[in-house]
């Protein structure tokens, strides 16, 4: 389900398509565009609450750097959200094999206690053994010591699944987990649509205590869990489990 | 918030004295007393095209005569042809162009009585078949001596040494015998000493007697009217001298006789003679129009007149307020129960109001739209009784008064029609005319030789040529809802007649920019054929009967169904306007606007 067809679903989950109305085909549609542009909010909103809390599969993500004689930071993918891993490593790579030799862990303190600790870092050529977050505009990583040859490192992150454009993937791999997370997004977009006199009526204890939304983050979470345990949902209603062997 | 209908017009006053029903600005719509729809209104259909010496349309008249057959007449530039309402045009006579004609008719003779506007042209006459000058009865002073008077194949054959008369002139001869050679004649001159005219052709030849030959007075009227039995001619030229405050009144039951020397009530005149006189203000007469028992006429920055009397001994003229005249020279109507007039500033008014409050402007029929008709000076009104609509048509546009809102309810009745076709609704002729069909329109001409029908039907907008017409409605400012905290949105609910956009502009009141939501209202579905529950020798069971295509979802007149659809603009404010348009030359339907429900 892409960005699009996301919206759309919280316009008809909503009554706002109904009658001869047609779904919009574009952000750009100005007939429901009040609608349109607080469902885009309620998906982004929703998403980043989601991918704040939870790692969701869809997130994870890895890349590699090539070091270069006498070049200590390296920017990393534009979608770099955070590490996966805690405490996060740089896996060194050595030629095609893809075999992994070396684990550089971070340098503890980062790039303050590095310069105090060692005020040559930036020059100082060698065989990498840290890595540290660099700063300014563009997320980077420097390496300590500075590399003295090309290796390759490879990093697992978490990337951006911020949605922005009618294109968009939303960051499910299943359709149901999809659709779980739009009947969240379209309990949202409910709140931020509603006059102060409804949301008291409909979410007398707030949006993120409403009954609705903490069940259906919960199916989220069973859905995208990967693994069910045997459930009882709706065994009643079956063959008694003594004459099928359930 | 209630739903919203169109039931109102165009109503340009502050925005306390505007209903919801009705619209600050807006264009093209078609108001309907008892469907508050917003329509558009009729698209405007080519119906006349003059091919041969197209020109400027300065005259439509039309002709029904007491078996009920009708003839019509368009004046294109020089040319007067005869129409017969198709593509059929007959050149039947010659004007001086740059001319206004109107006709009214005098059916005791069968014809129509034609005057001009500007003066151009002589009296004349229309009886059918044949475009002739209106005989006057009048002689004049000038004697010239027939030397001889024949007749060969009904043409009259009259020599008179040096006679100085001129082709068309009316030319009265007496003396001669038999008597058919005498009375007035419009000649046609062949030579300095010979001229020509109609007789006869059984008429004996030679003409025996002394015989003498008048010339006539070129006569010509603003305007004519058929009242008690007479034609009353207004604002008047004689031989080229303008006497603008003169009535000349016909004969009783002669349309064909008049006395420009003798004037009403003198002493001495029978009941049923014709007269002159002079209007009391003696300023020149810029409008006249019937009104039930008489007539009421108007003078240039003077006054309103009304007749009173029965017959030349009592013919005479009341005056109303000073100041209450009617600017401009076709702004002078009669609307069925009352005269419609435009006053100086654009201030239209009635006359029935003008007699029973004097000078007061709160009941101006124009109040409503202040800005519409500020400083107008002129305008060509016609009234169309079959539609109740009065049109007023200025340079540019064509302001519309609906007599049935204006006479049952409180709302605005003034629409505003424009055109985007080239020639802008701007008209020196326009008429109510009847259709080969029965039916009345109102039908206008243009400067290219092109007439178009008011109140057309066709599919293809204005003249035919999927020219669009853009209709618009601007609501007064909407501070009824709480829009300052909530969001705004509305359903718009209409019958699917075509397929088209509607741009709904919301202008938000302490923003810098107008939102536009464009909702798009669907056309018919599949097909308005019934539906079909089985076809042809497979049924049942076929293709077509339970499980084809053709059961229980085909056909329907989707055209009248009902549909809807919502808009949500963005934007908050404490108030806002909205104006919807409409640009299309579908007749669409829209039944109401719902906000915030």
């Amino acid at each position: 389900m892409n960005f699009l067809q996301g919206v759309q679903r919280i316009l008809r989950l909503e009554g706002i398509i109904r009658g001869d109305d047609d779904a919009p085909t574009s952000f750009d549609d100005t007939q429901h565009a009040a609608t349109v542009q607080l469902a885009i909010l309620a998906v982004q909103e929703e998403l980043t609450h989601l991918t704040a809390n939870e790692m969701i599969p869809y997130e994870s993500d890895t890349n590699t750097i090539v070091s270069v004689a006498g070049t200590r930071t390296y920017a990393l993918q534009t979608d770099f959200i955070g590490f996966d891993d805690a405490p996060p490593f740089l896996v060194r790579e050595d030629g095609s094999s893809n075999a992994t030799t070396t684990l550089l862990p971070p340098y503890q303190g980062g790039e303050s206690q590095l310069r105090k600790d060692f005020p040559q870092y930036r020059e100082q050529q060698g065989n990498p053994t840290h890595f540290y977050l660099g700063t300014g505009t563009t997320k980077n990583i420097g390496l300590y010591m500075v590399p003295s040859e090309a290796i390759t490192y490879r990093y697992y992150y978490q990337k951006s699944v911020r949605v922005t454009i009618v294109s968009d993937t939303l960051p499910f791999v299943a359709e149901e987990e999809a659709e779980t997370f739009i009947k969240i997004a379209a309990r949202r977009f409910k709140y931020m649509h509603a006059t102060t006199d409804v949301q008291q009526a409909l979410f007398p204890n707030g949006l993120e205590r409403d009954q609705i939304i903490m069940s259906t983050r919960a199916v989220l979470m069973n859905l995208l869990g990967g693994i069910k345990k045997p459930r009882k949902y709706g065994r009643k209603f079956g063959v008694p489990v003594a004459q099928d062997g359930w | 918030m209630a739903d919203i209908f169109f039931g109102g017009g165009l109503n340009e006053q502050d925005e306390f004295n505007v209903s919801l029903d009705e619209c600050t600005a807006g264009q093209n719509f078609r108001l309907h007393t008892t469907a508050k729809q917003f329509r558009p209104r009729s698209p405007q259909d080519l119906v006349g095209t003059v091919t041969t010496n197209a020109g400027e349309i300065t005259g439509l008249m039309q002709l029904i005569k007491r078996d009920d057959t009708q003839t019509q007449l368009i004046v294109s530039d020089e040319i007067v042809y005869s129409w017969d309402l198709a593509s059929s045009l007959t050149s039947v006579g010659t004007v001086v162009t740059d001319s206004r004609l109107r006709a009214v008719p005098w059916l005791l003779d069968e014809v129509l009585v034609i005057t001009d506007i500007d003066l151009q042209n002589p009296l004349a006459k229309w009886d059918g078949t044949s475009w002739s000058r209106l005989k006057q009865t009048i002689t004049g002073t000038a004697t010239v001596s027939v030397n001889a008077l024949t007749q060969a194949a009904g043409t009259a054959t009259m020599t008179a040494t040096a006679h100085g008369y001129s082709s068309d002139d009316l030319v009265t001869i007496v003396g001669a015998t038999p008597d058919a050679y005498n009375g007035e004649k419009q000649i046609t001159v062949t030579g300095a000493d010979t001229a020509t005219f109609s007789i006869a052709s059984g008429t004996s030849s030679p003409a025996t007697g002394t015989i003498t030959a008048f010339v006539g007075p070129d006569i010509r009227a603003k305007y004519a009217i058929e009242h008690n039995g007479r034609i009353w001619l207004f604002n008047i030229q004689v031989d080229g001298t303008n006497t603008p405050h003169m009535i000349l009144a016909s004969g009783f039951e002669d349309a064909e006789n008049y006395d420009t020397a003798t004037r009403a009530k003198a002493g001495g005149i029978t009941s049923s003679a014709p007269f002159f006189q002079f209007i009391n203000d003696l300023r020149p007469i810029n409008g006249v129009a019937q009104i039930f028992d008489t007539i009421v006429c108007s003078t240039e920055n003077g006054r309103l007149f009304r007749l009173v009397g029965n017959d030349a001994l009592e013919y005479d003229w009341l005056e109303f307020y000073p100041g209450s005249a009617a600017v401009g020279d076709e702004s002078f109507v009669n609307v069925g129960n009352d005269i419609q007039y435009m006053k100086v500033g654009g201030e239209i008014e009635s006359m029935s109001s003008t007699e029973k409050f004097g000078d007061i402007t709160a009941d101006d029929l124009s109040r409503w739209i202040p800005t519409q008709t500020a400083d107008i000076t002129a305008a060509l009104c016609v009234y169309d009784q079959d539609q109740q609509l009065v049109y007023y048509f200025i340079s540019g546009k064509v302001l519309v008064y609906d007599k049935r809102i204006a006479t049952r309810t409180q709302l605005s009745p003034w629409s505003v029609y424009k055109t985007l076709m080239a020639n802008a609704f701007n008209t020196k002729a326009a008429a109510y005319i009847r259709r080969t069909d029965g039916t009345w329109t109102v039908m206008w001409g243009d400067s290219l030789g092109f007439v178009y029908d008011m109140n057309g039907t066709g599919a293809l907008g204005d003249s035919g040529d999927e020219t669009p017409i853009v209709v618009t409605r601007t609501l007064r400012r909407v501070n009824e809802l709480n829009s300052h905290n909530e969001n705004t949105f509305g359903r718009v609910e209409y019958k699917r007649k075509g397929e088209l956009s509607l741009d709904m502009a919301f202008r938000w009141a302490e923003e810098y920019h107008d939102f536009t939501s464009s909702v798009l209202l669907k056309g018919p579905l599949v097909s308005e054929s019934p539906p079909v529950y089985c076809i042809g020798p497979t049924c049942p069971g076929g293709d077509f009967y339970f499980a084809g295509d053709f059961y229980f979802n085909a056909g329907d007149i989707e055209s009248q169904r009902i549909s809807s659809a919502g808009f949500q603009p963005v934007g908050k404010a404490p108030a806002f306007t909205l104006t919807m348009t409409l640009t299309s030359i579908i007749n669409f339907q829209i039944n109401k606007l719902t906000l915030n429900e």
